[in-house]
């Protein structure tokens, strides 16, 4: 059937000609969004490096000291316990939920009586408030009248200091993140695992594979591109993790002894509490070059080691 | 035959036995993932001398409902309620007009550089709210935003961040998703009826999308609603506190009321847990496309 074509003016003239008519084409449909892109991203993003090469504190105008502001921060012993608090919770948060969200997703993976009601209650702390997660948590750490230290005692184990603890603040911190990541993660498992095709598992069943095997040579690198993408997601995620430790340590952030002073509070710090806005800058501006750094690396490794469904090998 | 048989029925019984390991092990999983939500409801129902007894009672002899008015009077929570409200009931329309337009033109419309131009919003996903909240701050003291709402409420309508956690890049790249799911022929045939891109997406696309525009919705409520960074930086006047600030006055250095704070907080959540429930098809959805839930 013939369709007929729009007529165009240009073709009418006998040459195509282009003609600038900005309210056709995708211009109106963008405006607002590239109004605020330019406007509050794009001139927000080029101050913030012009501010890290200056020494400005939000009073006087900014003036330009060069690199002194990063220079400065290699020899900080506060950033780099912010550094390495915050790697412990991307190194060992990150690998946990995914874990923890892929049991799940397993044992919830074949349909069984009740699974709707399993997948949302392990999925609810998701939709909790984190402010409130992390109230709730406090008062769960809570050294002497907290459910965590009553039910360790029940096993005659000492009761603990957590969040005050200088050894088990970051843990406890950790604990907290994790059980509101392992639902997401498992709904995204979920979602993944359903798009294996059944046939797989029957075929190589009748090749006498175990469930194991199922496991590692179907199962997991047919979910590698969900795996790296959960993975890059949530490290993102935990390299700005901020609003649990700040409400946990509200009233004396970073403690107890800067065991909690995560990169994002140590920002807010520099930022708001001694109007080092050049130096936040600084450090708000590596954190953006890490995080591209991770991405970029893990989409490197990832046409190594990940396969795609319907795509050939070279 | 036979031997098909015999097998069906030992993978039968097999299954049907790791089956009830299976409820155990889900049973427990879910037992200690909603015990912190029950120790908050249950501490919210404690006496004052209640709360505070070794070893705590996990199910309050005499529950205080009590606590609830009380806690509502001990700060200021209606106020910062209405101001929660107020904060999210604007930024889930502000995406709507912003974001939905913008889907269209990345899903459905073919324009030179639409890739490249998508490839930006995409990476302002990756951009940490860390790096822009210091310009912002200053560019809302100057332009005499801050003691007002408008630094939170303004950016949504511009297709700017919601929240410090979920981007609006991201309901973009949600929208677009559903978007392009929709068959072609749907638009073609609107096409050739005449219809221009406005309508096509008013009458075709929103209608068909409806769960792209549902989830979306939930999302930026979900992100506006629970945010803390952004209110914390932007709202600088007690009476403009959203309920995530207003939360922090229930500790104090030396004493915190530990029922009253739990009720609130239990209040506080209610919103997101029963659009959750009412939801959940939504959200899963979402978080299968995004991965995260902002």
């Amino acid at each position: 059937m013939p369709v007929q074509q729009p007529i165009s003016h240009a073709s009418e003239a006998g040459r195509p000609r282009w003609r600038w008519r900005p309210w056709r084409g995708p211009l109106p449909f963008l405006l607002p969004w590239l109004i605020g892109f330019i406007a509050l991203t794009i001139i927000p993003l080029f101050l913030s490096l012009y501010w890290s090469f200056t020494n400005y504190d939000m009073l006087q105008p900014p003036q330009w000291v060069g690199a002194s502001n990063y220079v400065q921060l290699v020899h900080d012993p506060l950033f780099r316990t912010s550094v390495i608090n915050t790697s412990f919770m991307v190194v060992i948060g990150v690998p946990a939920g995914i874990v923890l969200g892929l049991g799940c997703a397993l044992l919830l993976r074949r349909p069984i009586r009740g699974s709707a009601l399993y997948r949302g209650a392990i999925f609810v702390p998701a939709v909790v408030p984190s402010v409130a997660v992390a109230v709730i948590w406090i008062w769960i750490f809570n050294p002497d009248y907290g459910l965590l230290n009553a039910a360790l005692g029940v096993v005659h184990i000492k009761p603990q200091g957590w969040l005050a603890s200088p050894s088990l603040a970051k843990p406890s911190l950790l604990m907290l993140l994790v059980w509101e990541a392992v639902g997401q993660i498992m709904v995204l498992m979920l979602a993944g695992l359903k798009e294996i095709p059944g046939e797989l598992y029957e075929a190589a069943s009748l090749d006498g594979a175990k469930p194991l095997q199922h496991f590692r040579y179907i199962t997991f690198p047919l979910l590698g591109p969900v795996l790296f993408y959960s993975l890059i997601v949530w490290m993102i995620f935990y390299l700005q993790f901020f609003t649990e430790a700040f409400v946990a340590t509200a009233q004396d952030l970073g403690e107890p002894v800067n065991s909690t002073l995560f990169y994002s509070i140590y920002i807010y710090q520099n930022a708001f509490q001694f109007l080092k806005m050049g130096y936040a800058s600084a450090m708000a501006w590596i954190l953006f070059a890490v995080t591209m750094i991770i991405t970029v690396t893990l989409f490197r490794l990832q046409r190594r080691f990940i396969f795609y469904r319907g795509e050939q090998r070279a | 035959m036979n031997l098909f048989q015999t097998m069906a029925g030992t993978t039968k019984r097999r299954r049907r036995l790791t089956d009830g390991a299976r409820h155990v092990v889900l049973i427990c999983i879910s037992l200690v993932v909603l015990l912190p939500l029950a120790w908050m409801v249950a501490s919210s129902l404690k006496s004052n001398s209640a709360i505070f007894v070794y070893p705590p009672q996990l199910v309050p002899s005499h529950p205080k409902f009590d606590n609830y008015r009380k806690a509502f009077d001990y700060i200021p929570f209606w106020l910062y309620f209405r101001n929660s409200v107020i904060v999210s009931a604007a930024t889930i329309c502000g995406i709507l007009f912003s974001c939905v337009p913008a889907a269209y033109a990345f899903s459905i419309l073919r324009w030179r550089g639409r890739d490249l131009v998508f490839f930006l919003v995409l990476a302002g996903i990756m951009l940490p709210f860390q790096v822009l909240m210091v310009p912002l701050y200053v560019m809302y003291r100057d332009l005499h935003f801050l003691g007002t709402l408008l630094p939170l409420i303004v950016p949504p309508f511009f297709g700017q961040y919601i929240s410090s956690a979920f981007s609006a890049s991201l309901a973009i790249f949600l929208l677009r998703q559903f978007f392009r799911s929709l068959p072609g022929e749907l638009i073609d045939a609107a096409r050739i009826d005449g219809a221009g891109d406005w309508s096509i997406l008013l009458r075709v696309v929103i209608p068909v999308a409806r769960g792209g525009l549902i989830t979306v919705t939930l999302f930026s409520f979900l992100s506006s609603w629970t945010d803390f960074l952004a209110p914390l930086i932007f709202l600088n006047k007690g009476s403009l506190f959203t309920l995530s600030l207003g939360l922090q006055q229930y500790q104090s250095l030396h004493f915190t009321a530990f029922n009253y704070l739990m009720a609130a907080a239990f209040v506080f959540a209610l919103p997101v847990l029963l659009a959750f429930i009412f939801a959940q098809r939504f959200f899963v959805e979402g978080i299968a496309l995004t991965g995260l839930r902002g």
